[in-house]
């Protein structure tokens, strides 16, 4: 299968405005991580850091879901059937 | 519930073992005294226990069903001389080497078959993973977390899966999830591997033993997988953050110092939301395997003679003396069914992805408790792997069942897989005391198959030589001929 390039290819040198700012935040995250360490379990870096770039997006979309079922759950309950 | 003891003999049976997968979390660990598996807690791991039970969580999961309920060992004495008693009174010989000392023991309800992720079908490791979700939903729920989503975490008693680990529960705190990593190398990984490439690559995982490593999994994933937003930011985004921090030492050493950042509960619940409904957004393929039609095909399995079968199978299982019962090659477990009816636990395994999920489907809507739909490759069985090999068990070694049934399986094994009848006699007595086996001779239209593009090297497949070579390893046969076919039916035992 052919691949769709997702925008024109970058010029040589170039960084492009997405990575850049992803890799801001990516950075900016890492100032803000937590301090206490599992000696049992390593969580991983990268995983900590994507959860917290990606953590906000998440709560958004997970709180007009929770939001949207109860709207729903609402107008369901005023339904007489 | 009744435990098969994978250590059978009597001689070691009044001596508690450590249980070998049992050393990584300095919490507690895990014994097997009398055939009995007991959870031993240590101080280190009393705070976040106690705040488990008191918390109310333990309650909640225990009541859903979700996690193996326990009782609490006081007072009663424990008959052994290892580390279950000597942990009960506070002496360390037979704890762990340098582990802290005891500080309660359980006795949760015992697991009839341990099953591995590697012997999984796609949907119960679906159900697996959608269970860890939710005990770590409840946790949450109750201000505690799940510190260990690991797959060795849940077994299946019959259809149903269950959370095994007590001590993976810890108090919540307002950061990240510490076993992100590790759910999606355990769980998602595995899943989008098996729903969006081949639904036998959960097979592979005996290789990578932690989960699938996310850089494998990006790179084996189609492009148009990688685009669902739940895979491209779990895996493959994971992955590529991975990649990018995990060895860089400035930042490690940055991640050391004191920062702060709230990782709220809306956080976490919708890290959890979106895990889930990822899970849930992969589905197993649409695909025919060889064998999934192969119990209402046109084989030899017609009805005249498939009730014989059942009848002979029935009159074993009703003498009364099986408690656990293998089918091995028993395809959507017709036969196994026989033995779960009568509340003997069946486990069935077959080759087939889709035969096993079949079983585990029926199952699963009859609430079928003495059912475990398995699948593992017969000539090539679970291997026992982990550290030092012992970590988690052969398929033998979690033997062996009171009851082997080989139906129609024979042919596959002596002239597909090429193996010699002596040692297939030595494999399934490795497997159970007594054996119902179907011979099925070179004169059978299906054996005719198997030999239609290959040289007939299998000289000793005879009749005679099979009644030889078993009879020489059970003292007692019993045969019947099965109507309107060429086979024959064999009940062995000692």
């Amino acid at each position: 299968m052919e691949k769709i390039p997702l925008r024109p290819p970058l010029l040589k040198g170039e960084r492009g405005g997405f990575n850049k700012f992803m890799f801001f935040i990516l950075i900016l995250s890492i100032f803000l991580l937590p301090s206490t360490a599992h000696a049992y379990l390593d969580p991983g870096t990268g995983s900590m850091i994507l959860q917290i770039v990606v953590g906000s997006v998440l709560a958004a979309v997970y709180t007009v879901k929770v939001y949207w079922q109860k709207i729903k759950a609402f107008f369901r309950k005023k339904d007489p059937s | 519930m009744l435990v098969l003891d994978p250590f059978d003999s009597s001689s070691t049976s009044t001596e508690s073992l450590r249980v070998n997968s049992s050393f990584r979390d300095d919490a507690g660990y895990v014994v097997k005294e009398n055939g009995v598996i007991y959870r031993v807690i240590t101080d280190k791991g009393r705070d976040d226990f106690e705040a488990f039970m008191s918390s109310g969580l333990y309650d909640v999961l225990a009541s859903r069903g979700l996690l193996v309920s326990h009782e609490e060992i006081v007072g009663a004495p424990l008959h052994g001389k290892g580390a279950a008693s000597s942990a009960r009174t506070g002496d360390p010989v037979g704890a762990p080497l340098g582990a802290p000392s005891p500080h309660k023991i359980l006795k949760p309800v015992q697991i009839p078959f341990i099953s591995y992720p590697y012997e999984w079908s796609f949907s119960q490791f679906k159900d697996a993973a959608l269970l860890t979700l939710d005990v770590h939903r409840e946790a949450l729920k109750k201000n505690m977390s799940l510190k260990d989503a690991s797959f060795f975490n849940v077994q299946f008693i019959g259809s149903k899966p269950i959370f095994i680990d007590t001590l993976s529960f810890e108090k919540r705190e307002d950061k990240p999830w510490v076993a992100y990593r590790q759910f999606c190398q355990h769980f998602l990984a595995p899943l989008a591997l098996m729903s969006q490439v081949d639904l036998g690559l959960n097979r592979h995982l005996q290789a990578h033993i932690d989960g699938f490593p996310l850089p494998l999994v990006s790179k084996l994933l189609p492009f148009k997988s990688k685009m669902r937003a739940g895979l491209m930011m779990h895996l493959v985004m994971h992955a590529k953050s991975q990649q990018k921090f995990e060895n860089k030492k400035e930042i490690k050493q940055a991640t050391s110092q004191k920062m702060n950042l709230a990782f709220n509960l809306t956080r976490q619940l919708a890290l959890i939301d979106s895990l889930e409904s990822t899970v849930r957004g992969l589905k197993i393929p649409s695909v025919k395997t060889e064998w999934i039609d192969y119990a209402d095909s046109n084989n030899n399995y017609e009805l005249e003679s498939k009730n014989f079968k059942k009848e002979f199978i029935e009159k074993v299982l009703d003498a009364g003396v099986v408690k656990t019962l293998w089918d091995l090659g028993g395809n959507t477990g017709f036969f196994s069914r026989l033995g779960s009816n009568r509340k003997i636990y069946s486990v069935c395994f077959d080759g087939d992805q889709l035969c096993v999920d079949a079983n585990y489907q029926q199952a699963k809507k009859e609430g079928d408790a003495f059912m475990l739909p398995l699948v593992t490759d017969l000539a090539n069985p679970t291997p026992a792997i982990g550290w030092n090999n012992t970590e988690r068990m052969s398929l033998t070694q979690r033997g062996r069942a009171d009851l082997v049934m080989a139906l129609a399986l024979i042919h596959h094994l002596r002239i597909t897989a090429n193996v010699p009848l002596a040692k297939i006699a030595e494999f399934l007595a490795a497997c159970g005391r007594k054996l119902i086996i179907e011979f099925v001779p070179k004169t059978d239209s299906m054996v005719a198959r198997l030999l239609t593009h290959r040289e007939d090297v299998f000289h000793d497949y005879t009749v005679q030589h099979f009644e030889q070579v078993f009879g020489a390893v059970w003292s007692k046969m019993h045969k019947e001929k099965i109507p309107g076919s060429e086979r024959t039916l064999y009940f062995f035992e000692s």
